[in-house]
């Protein structure tokens, strides 16, 4: 590779190092804004079971996954959302909106609802 | 990529250490895949009680060292015959890349480990070291060290940033990116030194 282009290329990589230390440092400040150390710290003495929030509740989360971790019983969500999909509860919750023609953010809200008033 | 980074969630969650294993196998193979963040996400379901975090690590281990390992034998029976083909072949030739080579080849087996916490060159890493004529048996087992280690800090992270993994992620992520940054400008600096030296 010519003199030349080796410096260019050197110096293109500087760019792109100096480019990428600027969004890591952006990363690394907003992580640790919305994560104090002494919190972290209480969470990994008691890291056995760490629930999720509800209002941290996404479509892509199966109902598996949300009787698991909120401890429903298995038929709740099933019953109060009258689900006949057969692959309950194997199911995201974008897909049972889909297969129930309904706006996945309704939906979402519905779930919410329903965990925050779990028997 | 969310929406990328959605599906293999879901992917996990219905089909869990099966697609753990099948998620890092691909990314360790160099598809474009955001399999650090699949990972850190797993430890997370499994500080959560849904998945075994032993489980979790022995498919994230067993996928990154499979795909590792096919990566290492495609380069060795295929690579240069492949890359000959498609007009790639002035690359063996190419001075630089023979300094590389041979930069792997005379420290085989920290290159082996170190590459293995930067996920967008390991892949690379493993085609190099094929080429760099290292035996299959030392790059299993450096690999695996490197895995071991690398998946047991994904493991704390999972497990103390729990609430955060997502944003955890994206500091990983882009911290992979830097790493990989330094290190291509690392060789370079080297050879550009060395040539300068030879040619001055």
């Amino acid at each position: 590779m010519p003199n030349q282009a080796r410096q260019v290329l050197i110096a293109v990589l500087c760019a792109a190092m100096l480019v990428s230390v600027v969004y890591l440092a952006k990363d690394i400040q907003s992580f640790f804004n919305a994560n104090p150390a002494p919190s972290r710290h209480l969470r990994f003495m008691h890291a056995t079971s760490t629930p999720p929030t509800v209002d941290s509740i996404q479509g892509w989360m199966t109902f598996e996954y949300l009787n698991r971790v909120f401890l429903l019983p298995p038929e709740y969500m099933k019953d109060q959302l009258s689900i006949t999909d057969t692959h309950y509860p194997k199911l995201t919750v974008d897909h049972l909106a889909k297969t129930m023609g309904t706006d996945p953010a309704t939906l979402l809200e519905q779930v919410k609802i329903l965990l925050r008033n779990k028997p | 990529m969310d929406a990328l980074i959605h599906s293999l969630l879901s992917f996990v969650l219905l089909y869990k250490y099966a697609a753990i294993f099948i998620i890092m196998f691909l990314g360790a193979l160099a598809l474009p895949i955001p399999s650090s963040t699949i990972l850190l996400a797993s430890f997370v379901f499994g500080s959560q009680g849904y998945m075994n975090p032993w489980l979790v690590a022995a498919a994230g281990v067993g996928g990154y060292t499979a795909g590792d390992a096919s990566g290492y034998l495609l380069a060795k029976r295929f690579g240069k015959e492949v890359l000959h083909t498609i007009g790639f072949g002035r690359l063996f030739e190419a001075k630089w890349f023979v300094h590389l080579e041979k930069m792997i080849a005379a420290y085989p087996r920290a290159s082996i480990f170190w590459s293995r916490f930067i996920t967008t060159i390991s892949p690379a890493g493993n085609v190099l070291a094929a080429f760099a004529g290292i035996s299959f048996w030392t790059f299993i087992a450096f690999d695996l060290a490197g895995q071991i280690c690398e998946v047991a800090l994904f493991y704390v992270g999972g497990t103390l940033f729990a609430d955060q993994w997502a944003q955890l992620g994206n500091v990983l992520s882009r911290f992979g990116i830097f790493l990989s940054i330094a290190c291509v400008l690392g060789v370079l600096l080297v050879w550009h030194g060395r040539r300068k030296r030879r040619d001055g």
